[in-house]
C-alpha cells in the first residue's frame, strides 16, 4: 500500500481509472442503444474485458515492477492456461446442453 | 453503375454460402467430440514429457491426431447418413440436412485421414503415423461399420477409438507406450460406456427406431444401468492404479478421488431410478463431461 517509490504512480492511477471507465461504457453503450448485432456485439464486450484486464495489470497491479518480472509473467501464464482451460470448458461443457433437455 | 449494385446484392449471398459449405465441412469432423479427442491427446504429451514437450512435436501431433479423428468422423456421417435422418438427435447433421453431398464427406474424410498420417510421419514419428492409422480404421471401420449396427457391446469395443488419442498424444513424446500410456488409454475405455449408455437410456426411444442395438434396447435399462455401475467401479480402481503407475503428485490423486466419486455418485443413483424417470441419467452424463475435463486436467497439474 504505501509503496510509492514509483513517482508517476498518482498520475498512473488516473489514466487507468479513466480508461477502466470509458472500457466500462463503451460495451454499456453498445447495449444500450442496441447498436450491433448479437455476434458483434459480444465479440466487442470480451474485447473491452480483456483490454480493461490488461489496464488492471498494468496500471493497478505493477506488472512490470518488482526485481523478477519473469515469474510474474510465469504466473500469468499459468492462470491464463487455467482460466482458458475453465472457460473453454465449461463452454464445451454448455454445448452439450441440448443433448439433455 | 448496376454492376456495382449486383456485386453488392450478390457478394452477401455468396459469403452466405461459402460459410455454409465451410461450417457443413467442419460439422461432419464432429467438432465437439474432437474438443474432447485433442484436449486427451495432449494432456497424454504433457504426462509423457512430464512437462511442457516441445511446441513443433505438439502441433504437428494436435493436427495430425484432429485430422484422423475429424476424418474418421466424416466417414462416420457418410456411413450413418441412412439412420442420421431418422433420430432427432443426429437429423440436422449435415448431410441428412442437405447441406453437404454424401460423396464429397466420403472423400474428405479420406483425405483427412491420408493427411493425418503424413503429417505424423514426416513431423512426429512413425509409431504415431501408424497409432493415428489405426485409430482411424478403428472408429470408421470397426466400430462405425461393423460393431455399431451388430452387437450391443458397440461402444464398449467402441470405446478404444475414443481412447486412441491418448496413445498418439504419449508416442509423440517418447516414441513408446508405456504402461501408463495404456492405463490412460484404460480410463477413456472404461469411461466410454457409463458415459454413452446415461445418453442412450434417455435417448432409447431414438435408437429403437434407428434399429441400432444400443444397450437400453437390447437388454433394457436395468441391465445397462447395472453394467455402467460395473464399469464405474472399474474406472475408480483404475484411476488409482494410474496414480502409483504414473508417480503423480497428490492433486492427481484428490483429483482421481473428487471426481470418481462424483461419477460413481451419479452412476449409482441413476441404478436407483426408476427407468421411466431420466434426471441421474441426464446428470451422469452431464457428469461424464466434467469428469474428463478434471481428470485429464488434474493429470497434467499432477507431474509437476
Amino acid at each position: 500500500m504505501s509503496n510509492h517509490h514509483d513517482t508517476g504512480s498518482i498520475k498512473a492511477y488516473i489514466i487507468g481509472f479513466i480508461l477502466s471507465i470509458v472500457l466500462t461504457i463503451i460495451p454499456l453503450v453498445l447495449v444500450l442503444e442496441h447498436l450491433l448485432s448479437k455476434s458483434a456485439l459480444v465479440v466487442s464486450i470480451l474485447v473491452a474485458a480483456v483490454l480493461q484486464f490488461v489496464i488492471q495489470l498494468f496500471f493497478f497491479m505493477h506488472i512490470r515492477d518488482g526485481e523478477g518480472p519473469r515469474y510474474n509473467v510465469m504466473a500469468l501464464i499459468l492462470g491464463l492456461v487455467f482460466v482458458v482451460t475453465i472457460v473453454a470448458g465449461a463452454m464445451w461443457i454448455m454445448s452439450f446442453n441440448s443433448q439433455v433437455q | 453503375m448496376s454492376v456495382v449494385q449486383e456485386i453488392h446484392q450478390d457478394s452477401p449471398s455468396r459469403f452466405h454460402r461459402w460459410t455454409k459449405i465451410i461450417s457443413a465441412y467442419i460439422n461432419v469432423t464432429k467438432p465437439k467430440i474432437l474438443i474432447m479427442l485433442s484436449f486427451t491427446s495432449l494432456c497424454a504429451a504433457f504426462v509423457a514429457e512430464r512437462g511442457v514437450p516441445s511446441f513443433s512435436v505438439l502441433f504437428a501431433m494436435l493436427l495430425s491426431a484432429s485430422l484422423s479423428a475429424g476424418g474418421s468422423a466424416a466417414i462416420n456421417m457418410w456411413y450413418d447418413r441412412d439412420i442420421d435422418v431418422i433420430m432427432e438427435r443426429t437429423a440436422k447433421r449435415p448431410i441428412p440436412s442437405g447441406e453437404i453431398e454424401p460423396a464429397s464427406v466420403f472423400w474428405f474424410g479420406i483425405f483427412l485421414g491420408i493427411l493425418s498420417v503424413v503429417i505424423a510421419f514426416i513431423f512426429v514419428n512413425p509409431l504415431t503415423a501408424l497409432l493415428n492409422a489405426l485409430g482411424y480404421f478403428y472408429y470408421a471401420v470397426i466400430y462405425t461399420m461393423w460393431l455399431k449396427r451388430r452387437t450391443p457391446q458397440n461402444i464398449v469395443i467402441g470405446g478404444g477409438a475414443g481412447a486412441f488419442p491418448i496413445l498418439i498424444g504419449w508416442a509423440s513424446v517418447t516414441d513408446s507406450l508405456q504402461a501408463t500410456a495404456w492405463l490412460m488409454f484404460m480410463v477413456i475405455f472404461l469411461w466410454t460406456p457409463p458415459h454413452s449408455w446415461a445418453l442412450a437410456l434417455y435417448k432409447n426411444d431414438e435408437y429403437t427406431k434407428a434399429g441400432i442395438p444400443m444397450m437400453p434396447v437390447v437388454k433394457g435399462a436395468r441391465s445397462t444401468k447395472i453394467q455402467s455401475l460395473f464399469y464405474m467401479v472399474l474406472l475408480f480402481i483404475c484411476s488409482l492404479v494410474l496414480y502409483v503407475s504414473g508417480n503423480f503428485n497428490y492433486f492427481y490423486l484428490a483429483g482421481a478421488m473428487i471426481f470418481n466419486s462424483a461419477l460413481l455418485y451419479c452412476t449409482w443413483k441413476m441404478r436407483k431410478e426408476e427407468d421411466h424417470q431420466f434426471v441421474w441419467a441426464k446428470r451422469t452424463f452431464i457428469c461424464s463431461l466434467f469428469y474428463i475435463l478434471g481428470m485429464f486436467s488434474t493429470m497434467v497439474i499432477g507431474i509437476f
